[in-house]
């Protein structure tokens, strides 16, 4: 399919498709070296529903993610304090102790929160884009969830919300056929999983996640629905390469097959630097001068995160940061 | 002065806060036609329509969606009907609401109210709804910073804590005494507020022993302690309306001067909110207590239904009995 995407909007897009390649390896180094303090989701192979996301989203739109979602997360945040974050220390966007999972920003950059219990999510932030609405603003709430995450009955009592008050909202399912551990086949009869939005009365589009244009694609299209009040979902599919998190041994993979034929053919990365090749808008060097650069941005934030230190107790644990009004809140 | 139904206190605070503030929304099922399942928000649907929203029968989903519409500015008062039917809203309550501030690092608030019928034991047997639908639930949630917990029983401090409740920028749960709601009691004229903290009231003055009752149990305590005024014990009665933040000062007040401390919940015994202030008091006035703390709770058994929940309810003669153990 060809696309009407400027020069301009092509390279963006690569930037922070190639940008977040590189800082996925790089994470992936730094948990052997024992500098993350956190668990690391390794995005592989995915790295575009990321980026084809924010990328259709305006500044004033809202996003909310999963934790293999980091390529979204670094177009929004900057990115000394998310990989700080990430090393648990005192420059981290939450000084270390919210990591890339319990993050949140009402301010600029405008992401949502999520819950490590997964469902809760989509009504959640399905009544934050009903509150959207009420106030009259043209903002929307995009949510992001996951194939394990749909198995959360939470997910249809928040589609159910949504189509119901028809709120500005896009549910995108990044549906890479593994939740944890357990395989598609074992999660539910329908590998299709957006087919379960259409009796809420969500339409839906169904996607090859793992190319970035067919991602932003939709998203131009679902957002440009959820703007005119009709919520709807964008299911994404793509396949994990790895464990669920680094550490994790993946011996009870059964289709490592299947890995190797994506990472021959549907990694989203080579994938989309062929089309741009193809199209003479980037070369080899262009690649490689972006690689270089990247990786002495990112070595940098390295050397200065794994130096910068714990937070202290205050900081985290003063008693306005649990309660807004603290002397009603008990002891500590 | 005048009198006022206790399902009428809580739609007048309600309406209040309404009036007072646009960003008060209510949601929760039957709110439309009934003012809410147990007819605690009459006249609220009709007086704000724009800001009374039905919600299908989908607790779960309708308390994390409250919690957005919090997030997104709105202050909502959500009502959950029996306290027993947020077990299922726990995620929201326990994983969201009570974390949100604490992950934003006190960037954000989260202005909420959770309103629920708490027990099932009145004056007389209670409702008898049995083991869904006659739980107390104060002490599921005192475990979990980030809450407050209002337990008020009388009319008079439902409306003034509820409006607390709600101008609060904190989540509360708010409980009322479920089998209570009929309850009439007098209310002043003027507008007025009761603070969540320092809120424990002394509602009997005495020496001898001290007897802390919550909601349902207070109708009960003050017949057992006019019974044992005749036989010439002198107990002091509190009240202490707020869970969390819990006024310690009163009841450590109290335990000085008469040496001897009871509580009574209609909540299960183990682990009760009763052993929450058993062990406060073992901490902070230990050396004030003359005999052994006793607790008064209903038996560690579900609740059975109809003519059977009473008999693991605690009744005046079981409070009457533990404060003559140690008086």
């Amino acid at each position: 399919m060809e696309y009407n995407y400027s020069k301009e909007q092509l390279l963006d897009m690569y930037y922070h498709l190639k940008r977040g390649r590189i800082f996925t390896l790089k994470m992936h180094e730094c948990v052997s070296k024992g500098y993350l303090r956190s668990s690391f989701h390794t995005p592989y192979g995915q790295e575009s529903i990321g980026v084809g996301i924010v990328s259709a989203m305006r500044k004033t739109d809202w996003l909310s993610f999963t934790h293999r979602l980091q390529t979204a997360l670094i177009m929004r945040y900057d990115l000394y304090p998310f990989i700080a974050e990430l090393f648990g220390t005192k420059d981290g966007i939450g000084y270390g102790s919210v990591f890339d999972y319990h993050c949140s920003d009402y301010e600029e950059n405008r992401i949502m929160t999520i819950l490590g219990t997964l469902g809760g999510v989509v009504p959640t932030n399905t009544g934050f884009a009903w509150g959207l609405k009420k106030q009259g603003k043209d903002e929307v709430a995009v949510i992001v969830h996951g194939d394990g995450g749909c198995s959360e009955g939470t997910v249809y009592e928040g589609w159910n919300l949504a189509a119901l008050h028809k709120v500005p909202a896009v549910y995108v399912i990044e549906n890479n056929e593994w939740a944890m551990t357990v395989p598609i086949e074992r999660q539910t009869v329908n590998p299709t999983i957006s087919d379960k939005a259409i009796p809420f009365g969500l339409s839906r589009q169904v996607v090859d996640g793992t190319d970035i244009l067919a991602v932003r694609h939709a998203m131009d299209i679902a957002i440009e629905k959820a703007r005119n009040f009709e919520p709807n979902v964008v299911e994404m599919k793509a396949l994990r390469w790895e464990a669920h998190f680094v550490g994790q041994g993946n011996d009870y993979r059964n289709d490592k097959e299947k890995i190797e034929e994506y990472k021959k053919y549907h990694d989203p990365v080579t994938k989309y630097e062929k089309y741009l090749i193809e199209r003479n808008l980037i070369d080899q060097a262009y690649i490689d001068n972006l690689a270089e650069a990247f990786t002495k941005e990112i070595d940098g934030y390295i050397e200065k995160a794994s130096n910068a230190g714990k937070v202290e107790f205050e900081k985290v644990y003063a008693k306005g940061n649990i309660y807004a009004n603290p002397e009603t809140g008990g002891d500590l | 002065m005048r009198q006022i139904y206790l399902n009428k206190a809580i739609a007048e605070a309600v309406m209040i806060e309404m009036k007072r503030d646009e960003k008060v929304v209510l949601m929760g099922e039957d709110i439309v036609n009934r003012g809410g399942g147990m007819s605690t928000f009459l006249g609220v649907p009709q007086a704000f329509p724009d800001r009374s929203m039905d919600m299908p029968l989908a607790e779960s989903g309708f308390t994390h969606f409250a919690n957005g519409a919090a997030l997104a500015g709105y202050r909502p008062v959500v009502d959950l009907m029996f306290s027993d039917f947020s077990a299922i809203t726990m995620d929201a309550i326990v994983n969201g609401a009570a974390k949100f501030r604490f992950n934003s690092l006190g960037k954000i608030s989260m202005p909420i109210t959770y309103v629920m019928a708490n027990g099932g034991r009145g004056v007389y047997d209670g409702v008898g709804s049995g083991c869904n639908h006659s739980q107390c639930v104060e002490s599921w949630y005192s475990n979990v910073p980030g809450l407050k917990i209002v337990a008020p029983y009388y009319p008079v401090d439902i409306l003034g804590l509820l409006r607390a409740s709600i101008q609060d920028n904190d989540p509360v749960i708010f409980l009322y005494p479920e089998a209570s709601i009929g309850l009439r009691g007098e209310i002043p004229d003027e507008d007025y507020v009761i603070p969540l903290n320092g809120a424990a009231k002394i509602m009997n003055e005495g020496s001898d022993v001290t007897l802390v009752a919550i909601q349902s149990m207070l109708p009960l305590a003050v017949k057992a302690v006019e019974e044992l005024k005749k036989e010439g014990i002198s107990v002091e009665l509190i009240d202490p309306r707020v869970l969390i933040p819990f006024d310690e000062e009163k009841v450590i007040n109290s335990v000085k001067k008469t040496g001897k401390l009871v509580i009574v919940h209609e909540g299960h015994k183990r682990a009760g909110y009763g052993s929450e202030i058993a062990a406060i008091m073992a901490e902070k006035c230990f050396e004030s207590l003359k005999a052994p703390v006793k607790r008064v709770g209903a038996l560690n058994a579900p609740i059975g239904s109809g003519y059977t929940e009473a008999y693991i309810m605690p009744h005046v003669e079981d409070i009457v009995k533990a404060v003559k153990e140690i008086a």
